[in-house]
């Protein structure tokens, strides 16, 4: 069978090459850094921190002082879309982070050990999947009331099923590779053998998946916060597209086309990445 | 850069000084330098050596099927049908492949698509090539089914090629290049795959039919064994190059080049060699070997001399094994004992 | 040649079946009679060889000695214990003793992994040797096999085949085997590649004064390099004699159409007549009578019906065929 021969190294290069390749990708990638580094910019309490403060009338077009705009406190615009930016991004990573690694988890467990191990986490993965996921997000984040944290349960337990059903597919496959039976003779214990041996070749797999996870929390926290069920206190792009509904009957859409335009570019962006990430880690585009 | 002396007829298909350049990211290589074959109507034309040495991409060139951006023909023509395959245009190429020029490639299980049954693959060939009707294509498929000795072939005309051995799927494979009675086979490592009495069994399948049409095949492969059955001339390459020929007999017993005597000793040949003593020829076959001057195998030659590392030797005519027809021709400085001619050729 | 009394291998009458659970939703399973019947015999020292063409079950039955799969009848016993039924956990030793080399060198080789930390990962889990002097062990046993310690530090794809299968042989020996099985080692590699690493072995084998057992399709490899050979056909073990005696004593008719099969050393030894003909039967009927019977020259009516038990024909010579110990025609 054909198991990519790659290591971290060779990885490495393809998808360096891939990138270069593709000025598009470069610029989406560039895009992303961007918007990491104001993230961490707002995180660390450089900018945008005082997105309360009232710093002009209520519904100013874009001008010298603030160049998105007031909205209807008053409050400077960008200033609020670039503290979003880091409640998007935390969101996303945390989100990311913690599916893909219940997801892995399952799905090795799954996949490796078969039998009725196997059969449970199918079933739950199926059920959780049949289930349109905005009515999960919307019924778990209802139960556990508004707020980050309720956010982050509702997607976690929504998103694990996606890296799981891949992995799984994967540790099926790699069950029977020559290497893993070499393990075996060797004598190795089925953990070892699962956790040392098989995972790090489905990383691959995992990296894809958190990107594609990534954009999900995205834009989820987007619908949840436009539903009334997102985060709180503090500016998201979700509640500014939110709040800034009722304004655009008025004519008034700074608010509401600045978040949106912020989002839809990172979006755009990391899909882009995304595309090219999977194609460089195609192991069928090999020699 | 192999020729022919007037008398014999004239080849069906000619290599000339082909060089094939493959592109690894970002640098060049030449995979094979001035290769040079004929390749005569009703004859057996092996092409032997070791993996790497060009030979299959030698083949993959003569269809036209060098990997797209990454291999291309560099220099030298191969002409076949009034044709110069190189700078032919893909409608012509179309033409030719599967019809007059077809190609047995390695592997059957790569080279069957796996979603279509034998009798679609089979008469996809004839509806491709010919005006016949469908039920008409049906009979020519299954009949060319059975020549290749198919058990059952009836039944697997509608079966899917994993559902056959590697065997059957060779004779599929082997089936559908002959279908349209080509003038030219090009067969890489046909049997290299399979089992050793399906070998013998495809290997005779080969030769009656190449017999019966008197069909030229160029037969690619590493197994020595293969070549004494079935050829009556042999190209052995090495890193490249052609660095022998001549006809199968002149190659058995007055291997001239080092190389070709070094693999010929790997055959036991009735004397048995004591265990961990097997001949070896130390080293390895070079990467870029364009960054090395003079003869490619001199870093792995026992008799290696300092001539053979400053110039690349050229395909010169040995007396031993030469025919009139069939010229015996060596690229190696010390395969000629004539010492002016050593000489000679280092000038 | 046998030094001991007590094989350091015996397979007693092995049948390995395996059946995998057809479709969900009709639940036929088809079973796979991969050996049937299956006996054989490594005493220290010997190089045995296991040949026969694909389906015959000789992977099967290296993977079975090493018990990467659970028999399904008879009996196998290494170093006089009877290894048959033992679990994973309890085999943890004979994995120790009984190692392997696979066939494809890559695919045998974690891609994620160096050459260091599979030596280590096994001689520290077989506490081969002291931790400090682990580094020392996987630089000698490289160099042993004729590889620079520097690929210590690489990964498995920035080799060739033919270095891949010394560092597997390497992997296989770090724990200091007794028996070693050697998976067709040599069937993927160019024959110049292959006298090396043959070559090799022997040498290791000296050295390290190994117990082998060599399986291979390839009979002139199998000849040159093996003390006695077992010829498998179709799950069966049809004949079994010394190497030496091969080309001569070879009464089977298997093995007398294998010989033949293989191609001419000379142009001038051509033959015009195929030895065998037909294919081999599935490996999903259960073997009615002799496995041979529909492709074999010799094969009398009651070939199809009783299965021809291993019988003496001579020293050290066995072979599994009525017509040819009786000479019934």
């Amino acid at each position: 069978m054909n198991i990519p021969n790659t290591t971290f190294q060779d990885l490495r290069t393809r998808v360096t090459q891939k990138f270069r390749g593709s000025p598009v990708a470069i610029f989406s990638l560039m895009v992303i850094v961007v918007y990491a580094i104001a993230a961490v910019m707002v995180m660390l309490g450089l900018v945008a921190n005082d997105f309360d403060a009232r710093v002009g009338e209520k519904f100013m077009s874009p001008n010298a002082t603030s160049w998105l705009g007031t909205d209807r406190l008053g409050r400077d615009i960008l200033s609020r879309i670039v503290y979003a930016n880091k409640i998007a991004f935390i969101v996303g990573l945390v989100t990311a982070t913690l599916s893909v690694l219940l997801g892995t988890l399952l799905g090795a467990l799954s996949g490796f050990f078969g039998g009725w191990v196997d059969a449970f986490i199918v079933w739950l993965y199926s059920t959780v999947e049949s289930i349109p996921y905005l009515l999960l997000l919307i019924a778990i984040s209802y139960i556990l009331g508004a707020g980050l944290s309720g956010v982050y349960l509702a997607f976690v337990l929504t998103f694990w099923v996606g890296p799981c059903r891949i992995i799984r597919g994967e540790v099926l496959k790699l069950k029977e590779a020559e290497f893993v039976i070499a393990a075996r003779a060797m004598g190795y214990g089925p953990m070892r053998i699962l956790f040392r041996h098989i995972v790090p070749n489905t990383l691959h797999l995992a990296l894809v998946n958190f990107t594609l996870i990534f954009v999900a929390a995205i834009k989820s926290e987007v619908i949840l916060s436009y539903l009334g069920l997102g985060v709180q206190g503090e500016p998201s792009w979700g509640t500014m597209i939110d709040q800034a509904r009722a304004e655009l009957v008025n004519g008034f859409f700074w608010q509401i086309g600045g978040a949106t335009v912020a989002m839809f570019l990172l979006v755009l962006a990391f899909n882009i990445a995304t595309d090219t990430l999977q194609q460089a880690l195609d192991p069928r585009q090999t020699r | 850069m192999s020729t022919l002396s007037e008398v014999a007829p004239a080849p069906i298909l000619s290599i000339r000084d082909l060089s094939i350049e493959l592109r690894n990211g970002g640098s060049k290589q030449l995979a094979t330098k001035g290769v040079g074959l004929d390749l005569c109507q009703g004859e057996v034309l092996g092409l032997v050596g070791e993996s790497g040495c060009g030979k299959t991409l030698t083949c993959k060139a003569i269809m036209g099927l060098l990997p797209e951006g990454v291999g291309r023909v560099q220099t030298g023509e191969i002409l076949f049908s009034g044709h110069d395959l190189t700078r032919a245009n893909e409608p012509t190429m179309r033409t030719f492949r599967g019809n007059t020029l077809s190609m047995i490639f390695q592997n059957p299980l790569n080279a069957l698509n796996p979603v279509l049954t034998i009798g679609e693959q089979l008469s996809e060939v004839l509806a491709t090539h010919t005006t016949l009707k469908r039920s008409e294509i049906y009979q020519e498929a299954l009949h060319m089914l059975r020549r290749v000795g198919m058990p059952d072939a009836a039944r697997r005309m509608r079966a899917y090629p994993h559902e056959l051995s590697g065997g059957m799927r060779q004779r599929v494979v082997i089936a559908m290049a002959l279908l349209m009675e080509p003038d030219v086979i090009l067969a890489d490592e046909p049997t290299t795959a399979l089992d050793v009495t399906v070998q013998a069994q495809i290997l005779k399948l080969l030769k009656s039919f190449q017999r019966n049409h008197n069909s030229a095949i160029l037969l690619v492969t590493h197994d020595f064994g293969v070549i004494a059955d079935m050829c009556d001339r042999v190209a052995v390459m090495y890193a490249g190059r052609i660095i022998e020929t001549g006809t199968v007999e002149a190659i058995f017993d007055h291997p001239s080049h080092p190389y070709t005597a070094k693999l010929l000793e790997a055959m036991p040949r009735g004397r048995p060699v004591p265990r961990g003593e097997l001949s070896v020829i130390p080293g390895r076959v070079p990467s870029n070997p364009d960054d090395l001057s003079g003869c490619k195998f001199a870093p792995r030659c026992e008799r290696v001399q300092k001539a053979c590392h400053r110039t690349e030797p050229r395909l010169k005519r040995v007396r031993e094994g030469s025919t009139r027809i069939d010229p015996h021709l060596v690229s190696c400085f010390i395969a000629f004992e004539d010492r002016d001619e050593v000489t000679h050729v280092i000038e | 040649m046998s030094s001991n009394d007590t094989p350091l291998l015996r397979v007693d009458n092995l049948s390995v079946h395996f059946s995998s659970r057809g479709s969900w939703l009709l639940n036929e399973p088809t079973y796979t009679y991969a050996l049937n019947d299956v006996s054989l015999e490594a005493h220290k020292g010997e190089i045995v060889g296991i040949v026969g063409e694909s389906g015959c079950g000789k992977s099967t039955l290296g993977r079975s000695i090493l018990r990467l799969n659970t028999p399904t009848e008879g009996a196998i016993q290494f170093q006089g214990q009877d290894i048959t039924q033992l679990r994973d956990r309890e085999l943890r030793q004979i994995r120790k003793d009984i190692q392997i080399v696979f066939q494809d060198p890559l695919a045998s080789l974690n891609p994620r992994m160096t050459i260091r930390s599979m030596l280590f990962e096994a001689m520290s889990f077989h506490n081969v040797v002291a931790a400090d002097k682990r580094e020392a062990r996987a630089a000698w046993l490289l160099e042993l096999c004729g590889l620079n310690p520097d690929a210590l530090d690489r990964y498995p794809h920035e080799f060739s085949g033919g270095q891949r299968q010394r560092i597997g042989i390497a992997r296989a020996l770090s724990v200091s085997p007794k028996l070693l099985i050697a998976d067709e080692p040599v069937s993927a590699l160019d024959m110049s590649i292959q006298a090396q690493l043959l070559n090799l072995l022997y040498s290791l084998k000296r050295e390290f004064d190994l117990t082998i057992i060599f399986i291979s399709h390839d009979m002139k490899v199998v000849e040159h390099f093996c003390d006695r050979i077992y010829v498998m056909y179709y799950g069966t073990m049809v004949e079994h004699l010394p190497a030496r005696r091969l080309k001569s004593d070879a009464r089977h008719p298997y093995t007398q159409g294998l010989l033949e099969a293989i191609p001419p050393d000379h142009p001038s030894e051509r033959r015009s007549t195929v030895p065998i003909s037909g294919e081999v039967p599935s490996p999903h009927q259960k073997p009615r009578g002799c496995a041979f019977a529909t492709r074999c020259p010799l094969s009398v009516e009651s070939c199809g019906h009783s299965t021809p038990s291993s019988e003496r024909l001579g020293l050290d010579h066995q072979v599994a065929c009525p017509v040819v110990v009786h000479h019934t025609h």
